[in-house]
């Protein structure tokens, strides 16, 4: 099952290339926040799997998924131009920093995995992404939305976060030595995560410049 | 050991199910999405279509207004004030030099300053924009009486609404083509203008006692002021009725409701 952990390293670089490649079509929106975000993501896997293993290095994860949580929410805000949707997405980033406080403080970072911080800031996540695209649907400009980056990102990122709380709750409370169960919940995270990736990479490809995605009628 | 493998099994298939569901919910909610965004934009598209339409139309019925403005204007230099100042030119040449005669003469040219002053107002589009609809049609009106082509009135029930400026503009457009038809073809002795201002909606009745005509064969000829007259009610978003028989008179009925373009 090791090779799958390169299959999903190379899901996660093709990402981040896409993103670079890519990165005059975005460079003069807030996706460009979205740069640096995927490199990381892929950069910290890469040294956690990797580089550092068969040590388990857990405030690398940590901040892995403190950074990538709150990343993601203040990228969707920063996509938001409603004044109630970006309320809402602002009571949504300081929901889950508080949330990730909160369990800095009662659990030992170094030592144990945010699961209910983290479990907390998917939801919230994807409720910004919904706000995301309500606005989308809401606003009176023809987008050429099969085009648009961020929705393809946000697809990619609502595969992911909308299938990972089953997988984690499924690992940490449906306790069992089954080594199959393990592997094939292994197996179910695989294809999310190269679901996600995937779908990124071929947003980045697929998406058109920001000044041309609003069509202009001659 | 074979039930802690049903019991990895039926775990498995939990967690697959769950994921499945929440999978295939995304898809919907991807799907809808796509719906109802390719619907909007359709939608919108549409809209910025009729707006574009709207605007070409405006600016052509802006051209035929002004293009039949300025056959009016050399409809009333030749029939009205030409005439005025033939009958001046006449007079003075035969006053024989008295005070009288030149007294004539000099009211004669009067009378054709006087048209041509109004004249200038009626067709300046900024002295249009500064009067309002009854104003406008007051003026023309008067113009009329003092021409003896026929015998006007001109009745205002209610409290006027507020109108845009550009419709305002067509109405009185419209009803000017009518004059127009009714002193030109009609034989008219009276023309009656009746607005009616209710809380929401314009009525204009507009009644001569002139030969009348019958519609369908005045459609079948084309006639350029049915069409035109049609077209700038359409165009506005009013609608327009005719009643009108061989020798009983015309009425015309012109609805207009505001609304938001």
């Amino acid at each position: 099952m090791d090779y799958l952990i390169y299959i999903v390293l190379l899901f996660e670089f093709a990402a981040a290339i896409s993103a670079t490649v890519y990165y005059k079509k975005y460079k003069s929106t807030p996706l460009k926040w979205m740069l640096p975000l995927l490199w990381y993501i892929a950069i910290n896997e890469f040294a956690c799997h990797i580089l550092l293993a068969p040590c388990r290095f857990e405030i690398l994860y940590n901040f892995y998924e403190v950074i990538v949580c709150l990343g993601l929410l203040i990228i969707t805000r920063l996509h938001l131009s409603h004044h109630i949707r970006i309320a809402i997405a602002n009571v949504l980033i300081v929901i889950s920093a508080i949330a990730f406080t909160i369990t800095a403080i009662t659990q030992d970072p170094f030592k144990d995995w945010p699961v209910f911080s983290f479990t907390l800031s998917t939801i919230l996540i994807i409720i910004a992404l919904t706000l995301y695209l309500v606005e989308q649907l809401r606003s009176n400009k023809i987008v050429r939305y099969t085009r648009d980056i961020f929705l393809w990102v946000s697809i990619g990122f609502l595969i992911f976060h909308i299938s990972y709380p089953v997988i984690m709750f499924s690992r940490y409370f449906l306790v069992t030595d089954s080594v199959f169960l393990y592997e094939a919940i292994f197996l179910i995270q695989f294809i999310a995560v190269i679901a996600c990736y995937g779908t990124i990479a071929f947003g980045f490809y697929r998406g058109v410049h920001s000044a041309t995605l609003i069509r202009r009628i001659l | 050991m074979l039930l802690i493998q049903n019991q990895d099994n039926g775990t498995l298939f939990i967690v697959l199910v769950a994921i499945t569901i929440l999978l295939l919910l995304l898809v919907v909610v991807v799907v809808l999405f796509s719906v109802f965004m390719k619907r909007k934009n359709t939608l919108l598209l549409e809209q910025e279509h009729t707006k574009k339409k709207f605007e070409k139309e405006i600016a052509e019925t802006q051209i035929e207004i002004r293009e039949e403005t300025l056959r009016n204007i050399s409809w009333e230099l030749h029939d009205n004030i030409g005439q005025l100042l033939t009958l001046a030119k006449i007079q003075t040449q035969n006053c024989g030099g008295s005070q009288q005669d030149l007294d004539e003469a000099a009211a004669t040219i009067g009378k054709g300053l006087t048209e041509i002053r109004a004249l200038s107002k009626l067709i300046n589009p900024e002295a249009l924009k500064n009067m309002s609809l009854p104003e406008a049609l007051n003026l023309e009106l008067e113009r009329f009486n003092r021409m003896a082509y026929l015998k006007p009135s001109l009745k205002i029930t209610g409290t006027p609404i507020t109108i845009d400026k550009k419709i305002e503009t067509i109405i009185f457009r419209i009803l000017q083509e009518f004059f127009t038809n009714t002193i030109k073809h009609s034989k008219a002795t009276n023309l009656d203008v009746n607005l009616l201002y209710k809380s929401d909606t314009l009525h204009v009745t507009v009644k001569d006692n002139g030969v009348g005509f019958d519609y369908h064969q005045a459609r079948a000829k084309n006639g350029i002021g049915l069409t035109n007259i049609e077209t700038r009610t359409k165009l506005i978003g009013a609608t327009v009725d005719y009643k009108s028989n061989v020798g009983e008179g015309t009425t015309l009925s012109l609805t207009y409701k505001p609304q938001p373009l």
